[in-house]
């Protein structure tokens, strides 16, 4: 009885904002709908456009991209990192403190201070001129390059936090490993590879999966940075949602795009969590 | 904790005796590179500092150069300038009220249901887990239009009470997943023998147990606190009045008002992550220690 009592609140809350609406986008998905007048029932016809709609087949892409690089940039960035504050290299206190300022800054402002830095005439393009490239490409602006700017921007974000994450696990190996293979005269990186990184692979597993879960659903980056553009060459599932419902206002439609999002979401988690976890927990 | 840290220390000292030679050489390298990563970390920050306190005329001309005269009243242009009517200084404290009430709900409701969950022995407790976790695996996004249609139809679109409530439900189900191990770890016998005492369900949660979890409630409401300081979507998507608008999406609105005065943009990025970084400078142990604890359960 107090047990329902002191959690039913929680409970109640998530009921209605996460659970009902999650149903409800399932329903709303089989109609076509503009959010005024009554819809109408079209069934499959939704998913249907949606499988044959090319730029949500190029959206996935870019999605999964995205979440590919930055997962991979993200996680080799904050091992090295933490391999270097574990082993205590000069300074790395205030590696540690630096590189996790990002963290906590608000996806948002990173986004806009970078669309900023890296405008056509911004201050990166400004240092590239000085020192004699004569014409230097508007990085956000070509299409060739913008994705490649959001990953940039992706991995400078979550660095710092995966760089923390694997710092805690890398604390726990024990220094007689270390000093085991020193004596079979192992250089460093040599035993961050055959030690460190076997001995801590159930967080480096887990850190994946968290990082690449986390860029499927990314939106504010995108967002913020590019809108999307130019054309379509950076839009993802996130930003695609928020176009075909409120700009659009296809409501039914929008629907379907985060269902099928939502699915990509589990099954992929899944995968990652079976392919990546099962062998040793 | 503590051996981890004796672990630590064992761990400089080896690693400093067996620096000799080729060791030591990697360590330079290594150390080299370090610097490399540290500035390209800091140096957009710095530049965000410097530019906001410069003219236009001198950030376009030399953006790596300091400001000649600081020019304080950047900031205050950018707190009292905003896209379509609202300052956004405005903005910055709707952020400060809606992050505020967020975290005292869903922190509040969270360690209320770990108490319950966690400290109690329930049957089927295994499945709360796994309904937890599922709950967790929602992307908010699949919530989105049914959302924005129940507070459109209902009125309450424009109102900080919705958005807190919404704020509150997406960050419940990781809170009340860490607060539950929280109270798990806690031992049940000292909750059995306060009962025998005559003390009640809340004095023993008050009295007894809150002190001493104080540590994880924190990392929570931490962790909260850089969530909801930080959404996006459906700030821009329910909260449509300029006047209701929290700071990312004000400060979208105020970049597409003032495309290219660039010393208003970063001014406007500054107050933003300003709070932020003085918090974290004064906590950044507990910060780093909140999250981590967060991150991967």
């Amino acid at each position: 009885m107090i047990v329902v009592l002191f959690s039913a609140p929680a409970f109640i809350l998530m009921f209605i904002f996460l659970v009902y609406p999650t149903i409800q986008s399932v329903r709303f998905s089989f109609f076509d709908w503009n959010g005024l007048s009554p819809g109408t029932w079209v069934g499959l016809g939704n998913y249907r456009e949606l499988f044959t709609d090319s730029l949500f087949r190029s959206v996935v892409g870019h999605s999964l991209l995205l979440a590919v690089a930055g997962t991979v940039g993200a996680v080799l960035i904050g091992l090295l990192w933490a391999y270097a504050v574990e082993r205590r290299l000069p300074g790395w206190r205030s590696y540690r403190f630096l590189l996790f300022i990002p963290v906590v800054m608000p996806m948002t402002v990173s986004a806009l201070l970078w669309a900023l830095l890296l405008d056509t005439n911004g201050p990166l393009n400004t240092v590239l001129e000085q020192v004699g490239w004569a014409l230097p490409p508007s990085w956000l602006g070509d299409y060739r390059f913008a994705l490649w700017a959001v990953v940039f921007v992706s991995i400078w974000q979550a660095s710092g936090f995966t760089m923390l994450i694997l710092l805690n696990a890398m604390e726990d190996v024990p220094v007689e490993l270390h000093e085991a293979a020193s004596l079979d005269g192992a250089r460093s990186l040599r035993r961050l590879v055959s030690i460190v990184v076997p001995y801590i692979r159930g967080t480096l597993g887990t850190l994946t999966v968290v990082q690449f879960v986390g860029l499927l659903k990314a939106f504010d980056l995108v967002f913020a940075l590019t809108r999307g553009g130019p054309g379509n060459s950076t839009d993802i599932l996130g930003t695609y949602l928020l176009q075909k419902a409120f700009t659009e206002s296809r409501y039914g439609y929008g629907s379907a795009v985060a269902i099928a999002m939502t699915v990509i979401l589990f099954v992929i988690s899944l995968v990652l969590y079976t392919r990546l976890l099962g062998k040793d927990e | 904790m503590t051996v981890d840290t004796a672990n630590a220390r064992r761990r400089t000292a080896s690693s400093a005796a067996i620096g000799s030679g080729g060791a030591r050489t990697g360590r330079f390298l290594g150390a080299a590179l370090m610097v490399i990563f540290s500035l390209a970390t800091v140096l957009p920050l710095l530049l965000l500092i410097i530019s906001a306190l410069k003219t236009n005329g001198e950030i376009i001309a030399n953006p790596l150069s300091l400001p000649t005269h600081p020019q304080w009243h950047n900031i205050a242009d950018a707190w009292q300038g905003g896209g379509f009517g609202a300052p956004l200084g405005r903005s910055f404290l709707n952020s400060v009220f809606v992050t505020f009430a967020g975290v005292v709900v869903v922190t509040g409701l969270a360690v209320f249901a770990g108490y319950g969950l966690g400290s109690h022995a329930i049957r089927g407790g295994r499945w709360i887990s796994y309904l937890v976790l599922v709950l967790l695996a929602i992307p908010t996004q699949a919530t989105l239009i049914p959302i924005f249609n129940l507070l459109d139809t209902t009125g309450t679109r424009n109102s900080f009470t919705a958005i807190i409530l919404v704020y509150a439900a997406f960050w419940m189900p990781f809170s009340v997943m860490l607060m539950r191990a929280a109270f798990r770890s806690f031992p049940r016998e000292i909750i059995e023998a306060a009962r025998i005492d005559g003390a009640g369900s809340l004095a023993t949660l008050f009295r007894i147990v809150l002190p001493v979890l104080r540590g994880p409630i924190i990392g929570v409401a931490i962790i909260n606190a850089i969530g909801i300081w930080s959404e996006l979507l459906f700030s821009y998507v329910l909260l449509t009045d300029p006047d209701k608008r929290t700071l990312p999406a004000a400060l979208l609105a105020f970049k597409g008002a003032f495309v290219t005065d660039y010393r208003l943009l970063y001014a406007g990025l500054l107050i933003s992550v300003l709070p932020i970084l003085i918090a974290y400078a004064a906590m950044s142990n507990l910060t780093r220690k909140g999250l981590s604890a967060g991150a991967l359960k």
